[in-house]
């Protein structure tokens, strides 16, 4: 039997609709609704330049939040219950394939310089 | 299934005047169930007040009188934003999740979706408003905005003219139909039949224009997240004019226009409702009595303005 082949960053891309409305992930852009997500994976919480980040967001930031995989795969499958008081008000991304591929995704885009 | 839960109400006493005089009013507050995060509210004209629960995909229905909230179930991977009261007195649903409108009946309890057009793809559906000849109006938040005909079943889908952003949407006493860009920072005119945009710039660059609402005489009232201010373009003279709320920094979310055309805000750095009114041109502030509250709409009727804090898992009403 074969096993489930992992998600690609296509894929990945395609889930990102659900987020593409609050978020950019180019590094030329500035910030929308959110924050710019260029580069995330594996930077501290809350520390994009130039973004007013929610106090709870903030809160994280101080507590030595990093975005690992394992981070944005808790946050992304209930933003509110592993940082109460978030402004992100997406829903939760139930499925960990959509999870995964986002993060598959996130790790295509490039740090702003 | 429907859930019944026993809902606290609980009076603030006392509210704070936060640059006006001081306030009458009363603030009450509603527990709903845990968790849901109610997003938008709309008052329905048997009293009850509806709600969207964003995170668990159900629309609530408080009934003021009594503090019980019952939710409707809307489907799996339900995730509205939106509901307004339609014409039909029923409620009307932008489920960001099921890519659909959704109509939920308020005696049966009914639930019926119109999945948006294959082709157009995830939409982050938002906000809607009905246009006086019975079509509904929705923004989708990745760019676009549509129409609906419930009676035809007829659905039409634009791409916005400046792509993603298109946030709040309103229909003036005319039914003429207005919706703001928060990406792209402007209002937009709709045509109702030819359903073509045109885009009108605000003053303010890159303002975040989140809300839009209209007062009785067709003046647009307007939410800016980014500059934080209230703003008012008057389509007949083609003119701005913007207020800044008191506090630093301040951060505007949602805006509602009373049948008194004074004008409800919420400011989510000042943790506060606030009231404004044109004549004087105050704000009057009714800060929450919880922290981060986060109201991200507002709706009412005669004598009660009503607001969802997301935040907390509340409903509450200001009385005036």
């Amino acid at each position: 039997m074969l096993a489930a082949s992992a998600p690609s960053a296509a894929e990945g891309a395609r889930v990102f609709q659900r987020c593409f409305s609050c978020h950019s992930v180019d590094p030329a852009e500035g910030h929308v609704q959110g924050p710019n997500l260029a580069g995330i994976v594996g930077r501290r919480a809350g520390t994009r330049p130039g973004y007013s980040y929610s106090p709870a967001l903030r809160r994280a930031r101080a507590g030595g939040l990093v975005w690992t995989e394992q981070a944005l795969d808790h946050f992304l499958a209930d933003p509110e219950a592993m940082i109460p008081g978030t402004e992100m008000s997406m829903p939760p991304l139930r499925k960990p394939r959509d999870r995964q591929a986002v993060i598959r995704f996130l790790q295509t885009t490039a740090s702003p310089r | 299934m429907r859930k019944l839960l026993i809902a606290a109400a609980a009076l603030a006493a006392g509210m704070m005047a936060g640059c006006g005089p001081a306030a009458a009013q009363q603030a009450q507050y509603f527990e709903v169930p845990k968790g849901g995060r109610p997003h938008d509210v709309a008052a329905a004209p048997d009293g009850t007040v509806w709600y969207t629960a964003q995170r668990t995909g159900k629309l609530g229905i408080l009934d003021p009188k009594t503090g019980r909230a019952e939710e409707v179930p809307l489907g799996e991977g339900s995730a509205p934003h939106g509901v307004i009261v339609g014409p039909d007195g029923a409620a009307w649903i932008t489920d960001g999740g099921l890519n659909a409108i959704v109509r939920v009946d308020p005696k049966t309890r009914a639930v019926k979706a119109w999945k948006l057009p294959e082709d157009t793809g995830y939409a982050n559906l938002n906000t809607a408003a009905f246009d006086g000849r019975g079509r509904i109006w929705f923004t989708g938040q990745t760019g676009f905005y549509g129409r609906l005909d419930p009676a035809s079943g007829d659905m039409k889908v634009w791409k916005a003219p400046e792509g993603r952003g298109p946030y709040g949407i309103t229909a003036t006493p005319a039914g003429e139909i207005y919706y703001v860009s928060l990406a792209g920072s402007h209002l937009a005119k709709v045509d109702l039949e030819s359903g073509a945009a045109t885009v009108i710039e605000p003053p303010t660059p890159d303002q975040g224009a989140r809300r839009v609402w209209s007062d009785s005489q067709g003046r647009l009232w307007i939410s800016e997240w980014n500059s934080g201010q209230l703003s008012r373009y008057d389509p007949k003279a083609g003119t701005w004019k913007s207020w800044t709320p008191p506090g630093e920094k301040p951060r505007t979310y949602s805006v509602y226009v009373d049948e008194t055309d004074k004008v409800w805000i919420t400011d989510f750095a000042a943790n506060a409702i606030l009231r404004f009114d044109p004549a004087t041109e105050t704000f009057q502030s009714f800060p929450s009595d919880r922290p981060g509250a986060n109201v991200r709409q507002m709706l009412g009727r005669p004598g009660e303005a009503w607001g969802a804090e997301s935040g907390t898992d509340r409903l509450v009403v200001i009385r005036y």
